[in-house]
């Protein structure tokens, strides 16, 4: 029980702190002082379990990955930001694990989906995020209307998920 | 099964997701830079695969803890099963009542059937109040979670019996049938001498080996045997030690290990308890019985606001003429031995089972503390010189030992013609 602790607990810091590496590939030190402070919050995340701390490490390493592309678009790729984007994956999932784990009384896990379940959605989420990087690598021709559609069918596929009925 | 209704809500999980990607779509609009919307992707895939619609509005579970009925260390067994479509993850925590160990023996998912099986050890006596199993249901690939409290049905746990080996009994009996032999001659099965033939004796009672020693014919005879009442008064004013082994853990002990052994045995058992309120059960014999000794003993608590009076508010019935009567007290204060006083002055044989088995703590570097002890000792003492010239033997008893060697010595101590 403990390994498997520690191992989740490196695991879920091992993902931060790789999403956050990537402002080592921008080099700029605007990108590098928001990359440590999420580095710092991830550990304190992984070491602490406190929910709050968890959020503020997700939305600083998401800002850090999206700052060093948005600074340095010739070093950081949309490749770049596939990767990194299965890593914040990563980490979200990892830090629900480390939360579950701080919690007391401890829950025992009595039942559990398989592994090819349980991951078929995330990988299928990185596949996708994959399309969209291609796609923003070819040359396009910009549209407002493919824009707004872009969008308008986002918005509409959230309300139907978040939706009780 | 019973149905229940379940709400999921959101966990921390889907507000982090939901804020990532709000946050690279937000990104890619202001900086103009599409690309940075590839970081959205994947968390806004999580959200809409896993639609809010999809989620369970109730679900089935059953949770049984057998049997609720158990002796103090009896191994129950906690079930749960839960049958719930689209549930990811399956956790629960067993609320177990003090003195309870609980691990999880096995659990198994079959579909969207979860099974899962505690072992509970109960430690101490008592009636508790068992669970409620914390149910946490993760549907939607951790997105939403549900809690419940499944209800567990209460433990009474039985105090586990002293260790008696047999039923010691004096050779004094009254006139009942039981299983005891008896000074008297009867028509048991222990050998109890022989005697001159006589006319009517049975043919297959002569002793031929003794008849042909002395050329005459002898018959053998058997010892009688005999019930006889069994009370047990135990002292409950005081408790002393630590919790599982203290005064009033090894008097409930006491009580029922000769209340089982006794009654096993076909004798009657009678239960008074002094201190606190004062409760008493009439000797009798028979399975019922030992249920309802069982069930009086679980009533003993210490209750200081109660003070239900002496041995002498006790009625002649409870306390029938012949009775034995065995006082278990950790003697810590003077109503045990009035009710000694009370026991003798009405003619009934009694031996006192001294269940104290710690002494007051003092410093030791305190001499009034070791001046106090040493005064402390001399008060028990002065009880224990107090019961002998009584003509009660006194046992000690610390819960460990087998309490019939004890009493089969202290009834031997009793008087001369009381033996086993």
């Amino acid at each position: 029980m403990m390994f498997r602790r520690v191992m989740t607990t490196v695991a879920t810091a091992a993902a931060g702190l790789a999403a956050c590496s990537l402002s080592l590939f921008s080099g700029e030190r605007p990108v590098l002082t928001i990359g440590a402070a999420s580095a710092v919050a991830v550990l304190g995340a992984v070491v602490s379990g406190w929910r709050w701390l968890a959020s503020v490490a997700a939305l600083t390493v998401t800002a850090t990955v999206l700052f060093a592309a948005a600074v340095s678009s010739d070093r950081v790729t949309a490749w770049h930001l596939v990767g990194a984007s299965a890593l914040v994956v990563g980490l979200v999932a990892g830090l629900d694990r480390v939360e579950r784990q701080a919690r007391t009384p401890r829950p025992e896990l009595i039942g559990l989906d398989p592994l090819g379940c349980r991951s078929l959605v995330p990988v299928l989420g990185v596949l996708a995020a994959a399309a969209v990087a291609v796609a923003a690598d070819r040359p396009a021709v910009p549209s407002v209307g493919l824009v707004f559609l872009g969008l308008a069918a986002a918005v509409t596929a959230l309300v139907l998920a978040t939706s009780r009925s | 099964m019973t149905n229940y209704p379940v709400e999921f809500r959101p966990t921390p999980r889907l507000r982090r997701l939901a804020t990532i990607a709000a946050t690279a779509v937000l990104a890619a609009i202001v900086s103009a830079r599409g690309e940075l919307a590839v970081v959205a992707v994947a968390p806004l895939v999580l959200l809409t695969m896993s639609p809010r619609s999809m989620l369970p509005r109730s679900v089935q579970l059953a949770c049984v803890l057998a049997p609720v009925r158990c002796v103090e260390d009896d191994e129950l067994a906690l079930s749960l099963e839960v049958h719930a479509p689209g549930i990811n993850r399956v956790e629960a925590v067993a609320r177990l009542p003090a003195h309870t160990e609980g691990r999880l023996e096995q659990h198994d998912r079959n579909g969207s059937v979860t099974t899962a099986r505690w072992l509970v050890v109960p430690h101490r006596w008592g009636r508790y109040r068992a669970g409620p199993v914390h149910v946490r249901l993760t549907a939607a690939h951790g997105l939403y979670a549900a809690t419940l409290d499944v209800p567990v049905e209460d433990i009474v746990v039985y105090p586990g019996g002293a260790a008696v080996a047999r039923a010691v009994a004096p050779r004094e009996l009254p006139a009942r049938f039981g299983e005891h032999p008896s000074r008297s001659v009867g028509t048991g099965v222990e050998f109890a001498g022989v005697r001159p033939y006589a006319d009517g004796d049975r043919r297959r009672d002569i002793d031929w080996r003794t008849s042909a020693r002395h050329q005459k014919l002898f018959v053998r005879q058997y010892a009688a045997e005999r019930s006889f009442a069994l009370v047990v008064v135990l002292d409950v004013g005081v408790d002393a030690g630590a919790e599982g082994r203290s005064t009033l853990d090894l008097t409930v002990r006491a009580a029922t290990g000769l209340a089982q052994t006794y009654l096993a045995a076909h004798d009657r058992v009678g239960i008074v308890s002094l201190g606190g309120s004062l409760r008493w059960l009439v000797p009798a014999g028979g399975a019922r019985q030992l249920h309802r000794v069982a069930e009086s003993v679980m009533q003993v608590r210490l209750d200081d606001s109660v003070v239900g009076g002496g041995i002498d508010r006790v009625p002649p019935a409870a306390l029938p003429t012949g009775a034995f009567v065995c006082v278990v007290s950790p003697l810590l204060d003077g109503r045990a031995l009035g009710a000694v006083r009370d026991l003798r002055a009405r003619g009934l044989r009694v031996v006192v089972v001294d269940v104290l088995t710690t002494e007051p703590e003092v410093p030791r570097r305190s001499q009034l503390g070791q001046l106090a002890l040493r005064v402390w000792r001399m008060q028990r003492e002065a009880v224990r010189s107090e019961l002998a010239s009584l003509g009660v033997p006194l046992l000690g008893w610390d819960g460990s030992d087998d309490l019939s060697g004890g009493l089969l010595h202290a009834m031997r101590s009793l008087r001369p013609e009381v033996r086993a």
